[in-house]
């Protein structure tokens, strides 16, 4: 055996060694304690964080229904100030329920589709940039309410993705999403059925198992708003001194 | 003959055994990249930097509903002081007002101007971010977004509508908000606006912070 054969046997047996001894060193995903641990707590962290916000909301509607209740009960009050002209305001910033015609929109990922475990550019999810697409077409064909799984959409509704998880008025919300509209059926059909309009999605439908579906309906209930307004930074010039 | 062939022998069998090794060797390489995948895969799943996003807005939001809750429920004891509640329907009034885009406003915030002409998931993004971001009021191109006005129209000819206007660019985006946060979340590296660099060729655009910036009422 010539003396480089040797040479190159020994180099092998070495690092074949190294190898060996790093495969049993290495810790396994499920022996490494501290990261699931980790993950464990924000996600602990984060449901708490959602059910305070549940609960913040609830209050904040039970707010808004007494203050409402309120200025019904008291004569003095409706008589004298202009209760009108409050209530029109409080129905074009969506803080008052509104009824009547309109539709459903049902989006829900593809039942091949397992969201927990998906790498982030999956075309068979429902992504919040899709509700963003479809609300601002609804809103461009001038419908009169919009909610998504009864969160009641406004011109300042954030809508985002973070992760896998859609959060919407900064809600957490999960497939299937209903996306309820009081306004015409009819014009929306025709604005879909435009090849031009929602593209991404309309080809995910297609060839990604999406689930996309519309049903007229003449019930429709949208909820108030149930968020807060920001007015931290905002000044109105008529009350302005500078 | 017979020692050559002894020879040869020999050589043969320590090729095989160099090849076996060699596999041993390239199994094991491949078993020891896997499991380090798998251990990223596992810690990187659910990526850090999306969780303590997802975190910050959560604590953010429920830090506003509980200021929303405490200005409610001032609102509803002075609701019940007679002498109060002329003032405070008046003071809902004045806010709802603001909200509603029935009245000029004003406030520190940032402009952004964009030179190229844009699709329209660029402006529903571009203002879902800057929602997202904290803004209060939004204009684009002078036009004021309320619940009152319609979404981005694409037309069939590529430009975008709004209430009845075409848009043309440059494109204006104004927000009143906290102009340092608006502006340093539009520009971080991972921020909407190097995502448009990368997707627009020859993306140019300016943002600045302003202390007054005046939007018209609707």
């Amino acid at each position: 055996m010539s003396t480089s054969l040797k040479i190159i046997s020994i180099l092998v047996g070495v690092l074949v060694g190294l190898l060996v001894m790093a495969q049993f060193r290495t810790s396994t995903p499920l022996g490494s304690s501290y990261p699931l641990d980790q993950v464990r707590a924000q996600k602990e962290l984060i449901k708490s964080y959602i059910d305070d916000e549940t609960q913040l909301k609830s209050r904040i509607v039970s707010l808004r229904e007494k203050i409402d209740q309120t200025l019904k009960d008291n004569k003095l009050i409706s008589q004298t100030t202009n209760l009108e002209k409050l209530n029109e305001l409080k129905k074009q910033i969506d803080l008052s329920e509104i009824k009547g015609k309109g539709f459903n929109i049902n989006l829900d990922d593809s039942p091949y589709i397992d969201r927990d475990s998906i790498k982030p550019d999956e075309g068979g999810i429902v992504y919040a940039a899709d509700i963003r697409d479809i609300i601002n077409l609804l809103r461009a064909n001038n419908v009169e309410g919009i909610a998504v799984n009864d969160q009641r959409i406004i011109a300042t509704s954030p809508i985002t993705s973070v992760g896998n998880s859609v959060l919407i008025n900064n809600s957490h919300l999960s497939p299937p999403f209903n996306i309820s509209v009081i306004g015409d059926y009819e014009s929306f059909l025709v604005r879909i059925s435009d090849p031009g309009v929602l593209t991404d999605l309309q080809k995910r439908v297609n060839e990604n198992g999406i689930k996309f579906s519309i049903k007229q309906s003449p019930h429709i209930i949208l909820p108030i708003y149930n968020g807060q307004f920001r007015l931290k930074f905002i000044k109105r010039t008529d009350e302005s001194t500078s | 003959m017979n020692l050559l062939h002894r020879k040869k022998n020999k050589s043969n069998m320590q090729i095989a055994l160099l090849l076996i090794t060699g596999l041993v060797l390239g199994f094991i390489v491949i078993i020891q990249a896997k499991h380090f995948t798998n251990y990223i895969e596992t810690i990187g799943r659910d990526s850090t930097e999306n969780v303590f996003r997802r975190i910050q807005i959560l604590k953010i939001s429920n830090d506003e509903l509980k200021d929303e809750i405490s200005s409610l429920e001032t609102q509803f004891e002075d609701l019940n002081d007679q002498a109060q509640s002329f003032a405070t329907i008046d003071n809902d009034i004045k806010k709802d007002e603001i909200i509603a885009g029935e009245t000029d406003i004003f406030g520190p915030g940032i402009e952004l101007t964009i030179e190229n002409n844009l699709n329209v998931v660029w402006f529903i993004d571009l203002t879902n971010e800057l929602i997202t971001s904290g803004a209060e009021a939004i204009s684009v191109n002078n036009i004021r977004l309320t619940n009152s006005t319609m979404g981005f129209d694409p037309l069939p000819n590529g430009q975008i509508m709004i209430n009845g206007v075409i848009l043309q660019p440059p494109y204006t985006f104004q927000a009143i908000g906290d102009k340092e946060e608006l502006n340093q979340i539009l520009t971080n590296p991972i921020g909407i606006l190097n995502r448009m660099n990368s997707a627009i060729k020859d993306f140019k655009y300016e943002i600045s912070q302003k202390d007054r910036i005046d939007m018209k009422k609707v």
